[in-house]
């Protein structure tokens, strides 16, 4: 069922990519280079990826996929403690200011650790690990400098064209990669 | 003074011709004033009909339209994506409130909403929970939806009949439809409409008073929200009342009085009147007139009511059917002000009449003033000349009219008094005059008695003479009948003796002696008869002179006859200048007139008879010449025959033939003799008769004298 989901989507991906995958990204790039770097060069940025990287490093894949389960069954339910802990840390409200403070040219922002797992986000994901996903995967493990964009994508219900920039956190004393940070940008408003 | 009378009891000119003129002028202008104001009546309501049902019209086009768009923005609303997807996400989310889903949204959005009541839909995100996501990400758009296409809200009910979104966040958010506070609601119907009922279409609902607006007038769509063929849910619309109200609200072309309304079946009002902004007339009933419930399934209607909502209006009412109901677009005007225009002319109509009537009238007194005061001046004149004063003078008159032709009336009859009076005094004079006549006619008559007397004793004298001479003439003619008779004699002899010549003749071829001797005695006894012819001849002659003399006389007497008939003729005319005076005379000088003209006809038939004796008598001188060539003739046929007899015994045939001739010739001399004898005693009877006329005449002039000397008398005597 998920695979058909994927391939569903990816098709889909493929089929708007031909109209409009490139448009933007030499906007977005400059993007990427100009206030999302210092977004993610900021120090609530990487103090929080610091901190959760100390504490998430020894998680193996088992207890990943079981708080990403955790995570998916509390975002559609009305009950969400481990969420609400992850969006109540200063990062998330930080985030979300920063969010607030774009006038709609951000629609989300969250930020990953080392193994790709949430550390602060200004809204609710649907996961809560995006190891998996190549926002994280061609960021984080292409170290300093990396920028990911992804294709356009058209949002039916809010009729908005969006498309997240992940670039790599990287810790500015040994210069590592210690994370990623997505930005969903509404390209309508840049 | 009868008409003085008649003047004191009834009006005067003066006052009678300005009231004519006012009565006329107010008549004239009340009659126009009252066809203007018909016309004019008429054209104010024609006008104001077609302006009020071009407004209503118009309106009606305007709320068609505005529900045709609403239509078609609602059905474009169902059928996208965006309001399905907002629908699929809020019906997830509620769901997963479970039975906790109404309060525990209810008290995040409304009664934890941080905005005031009236800004509770700025209220996008309130969380993080799946509600709060659904609302984040799907609010925005469907207000903004509302707010773009004014409606007031916007509402979403799941199949359970749960308000599970409303974009205002009132009364109504999160409560169950079919709850009994929502019983009777358009919510709870169009839900068992739509929901329970599967109606496929946008259905209406009229504004009613409404829990979820603190009983507020309000009116709502819905439309049911489907996959394909199946409903999933309900979307309400709070119908834009607000909208037909401003649509209703524009008073351009109304006046101060105009206002347009919007009736539903039941006569209640779906707009609120901006005329009163503290009042809501939403809901009214008090607009209702069985005209407009009429007119609904009628068509459209322009009418007078009188008792509109307690005023007196013209009303265009046009049906409009949205939505499946029935409505009317009713604008209505107050006539006191579509009928303003009328008063205002009314007033000016007044105004002019009066102002006409004013000057019509002191134009009238005017005019009055001036006939009356001269027809009084004419009166007195009149009065005066009435009273017998004709040294009075007649006013002079500038104009000519009637007035001035009464005026010259009245001269004439003052001229005709002055030229009475002037007769009277001649008339007077006149008898003096006729009394002189009597003396001049009296003088006349003596010098016409001794002139006629006169002229009379002038006729008598010539009348004698006259007498004298035709007595001489009667002797002359005697005398001629006397001569004549010895010719005759003469000749008859003579014939004897032709006779004897004849028988001799015949006795000639025996013997030329005898008859020679014979034919000297013939010539001697011719000769003989010729020299009687020449006497009798100049005793003709003697006649003649004679007749000559009786003519001069009887001229002489015509002459007379003729004076004195001219003396009559004047004095028949004197008699007649004398007049009845005269009468008298005339008689007698018509006498004397009759009596020359007879004297006249006498002296004529003398003078015919005159000319006859002379006519007469020169035929005798001519016959006697004739009997005197005749008897040389025959003297030389005798020495013919002498010699013939001497000569040839034959010719004695030839000669008794000339002999017979004689003898005839004698004869004829003879009868011509005869005929002078005759014309003798004719002469010789006019003489008497001459005589007789002169008697006649003798005696006439002695009557005369008479007559005359009477008629004198009777008129000296007259």
């Amino acid at each position: 069922m998920k695979n058909l989901v994927y391939t569903t989507t990816a098709l889909c991906f493929l089929a708007a990519g031909t109209a409009t995958a490139n448009e933007f990204e030499s906007e977005l790039k400059t993007l990427a280079a100009g206030k999302i770097a210092e977004i993610a060069t900021s120090s609530e940025v990487i103090d929080a990826v610091r901190a959760q990287n100390g504490e998430t490093g020894a998680f193996n894949q088992a207890k990943i996929d079981e708080l990403d389960k955790t995570w998916r069954a509390e975002a559609e339910a009305v009950d969400q403690p481990m969420i609400d802990t992850v969006l109540e840390r200063p990062l998330s409200t930080f985030l979300a200011d920063v969010q607030e403070s774009s006038d709609g040219l951000f629609t989300e922002i969250f930020v990953m650790d080392g193994k790709g797992l949430n550390v602060g986000q200004s809204d609710v994901t649907s996961d809560y690990w995006q190891g998996d996903e190549a926002k994280w995967q061609d960021t984080y493990s292409n170290g300093k400098g990396a920028v990911h964009i992804s294709e356009l994508e058209e949002d039916d219900s809010t009729q908005t064209l969006q498309s997240q920039v992940s670039v790599t956190v990287v810790d500015p004393d040994s210069g590592e990669a210690i994370g990623a940070v997505t930005f969903g940008v509404n390209v309508e408003n840049l | 003074m009868p008409s003085r009378a008649i003047l004191e009891n009834s009006v005067k000119v003066a006052a009678k011709l300005p009231a004519l003129v006012l009565g006329i002028a107010l008549l004239c202008s009340a009659g126009v004033g009252i066809a203007s104001y018909i016309s004019s009546a008429n054209t104010v309501k024609g006008q104001a009909e077609q302006r009020l049902m071009a407004l209503a019209e118009s309106r009606r086009d305007s709320l068609l339209e505005l529900y045709h768009g609403k239509q078609r923005t609602i059905e474009g609303h169902v059928q996208g994506k965006t309001l399905r997807a907002a629908y699929s996400a809020f019906d997830a989310a509620w769901a997963k409130y479970k039975d906790k889903a109404s309060a525990t949204l209810t008290k995040i959005y409304v009664t934890d909403n941080p905005h005031p009541i009236e800004e509770r839909d700025q209220l996008v995100k309130a969380g993080r929970k799946p509600y709060d996501k659904a609302h984040a990400k799907h609010h925005t758009p469907l207000r903004d939806f509302a707010d773009a296409n004014n409606f007031p809200d916007l509402l979403l009910v799941n199949m359970n009949g749960d308000v599970i979104y409303s974009a205002r966040k009132l009364a109504d958010f999160g409560v169950n439809v079919q709850a009994e506070a929502w019983q009777n609601t358009a919510l709870a119907d169009a839900y068992k409409t739509i929901v329970a009922d599967g109606n496929g279409a946008v259905v209406a609902y009229d504004p009613e008073h409404y829990p979820g607006r603190d009983n507020e007038a309000t009116g709502f769509l819905a439309a049911p929200i489907t996959v394909g063929s199946k409903t999933i849910g309900m979307v309400v619309y709070e119908a834009p009342t607000s909208e037909v109200t401003t649509l209703l609200g524009k008073f351009a072309g109304l006046g101060e009085t105009g206002e347009t309304l919007l009736l539903n079946a039941d006569g209640l009002a779906m707009n609120d009147s901006l005329r009163t902004a503290d009042v809501s007339e939403l809901l009214s009933d008090q607009f209702n007139a069985p005209e407009i419930s009429a007119s609904m399934s009628g068509g459209n209607t322009f009418t007078r009511l009188p008792d509109f909502n307690g005023q007196d209006v013209f009303a265009a009412i046009v049906p409009v059917t949205a939505f499946g109901q029935k409505y009317a677009v009713v604008v209505v005007q107050a006539a006191s002000e579509v009928l303003a225009p009328l008063t205002t002319l009314q007033i000016w109509i007044f105004a002019s009449a009066i102002v006409c009537a004013l000057i019509a009238g002191v134009f009238g007194l005017v005019t009055a003033r001036g006939l009356s005061a001269r027809i009084s001046g004419l009166s007195d004149v009149m009065n005066k000349l009435a009273g017998g004063d004709t040294k009075v003078d007649v006013p002079a008159q500038a104009t000519r009219d009637e007035i001035a032709e009464m005026a010259a009336s009245v001269r004439v009859f003052r001229e005709n008094a002055l030229e009475r009076e002037r007769l009277e005094q001649e008339q007077k004079e006149t008898s003096f005059e006729t009394a002189r006549q009597a003396d001049a006619v009296a003088s006349l008559i003596s010098d016409f008695r001794s002139e006629v007397t006169e002229m009379l004793d002038a006729v008598y004298s010539n009348s004698e003479q006259m007498r004298t001479a035709a007595e001489e003439l009667n002797g002359v003619a005697d005398e001629t009948a006397g001569e004549a008779s010895n010719a005759s004699s003469a000749s008859e002899a003579a014939s004897t003796n032709v006779q004897t010549v004849a028988s001799a003749s015949e006795e000639l071829s025996a013997s030329i002696q005898e008859i020679r001797r014979q034919v000297q005695s013939t010539t001697d006894i011719v000769q003989s008869a010729t020299q009687a012819a020449m006497q009798t001849n100049t005793k003709i002659e003697g006649l003649a002179e004679s007749a000559q003399r009786i003519g001069d006389v009887v001229n002489l007497i015509s002459a007379i006859a003729e004076q004195t008939n001219l003396l009559a003729l004047n004095a028949t005319i004197e008699a007649a200048r004398a007049g009845e005076a005269g009468r008298g005379f005339a008689v007698v000088a018509s006498e004397v007139k009759e009596l020359a003209t007879q004297t006249a006809k006498a002296t004529e038939e003398i003078e015919g008879q005159i000319t006859e004796v002379q006519a007469a008598t020169k035929e005798a001188v001519s016959a006697i010449a004739g009997i005197t060539e005749t008897m040389s003739q025959v003297d030389e046929y005798t020495g013919t025959i002498a010699a013939a007899v001497e000569q040839q015994g034959a010719a004695t045939n030839e000669i008794s033939g000339n002999v017979q001739d004689a003898a005839r010739g004698t004869q004829d001399v003879a009868q011509t003799i005869i005929t002078i004898s005759e014309k003798a005693q004719v002469t010789s009877s006019s003489a008497g008769q001459v005589l007789n006329a002169s008697t006649d005449v003798n005696a006439r002039t002695t009557d005369l004298r008479e007559t005359v000397d009477r008629f004198l008398k009777a008129v000296a005597a007259a």
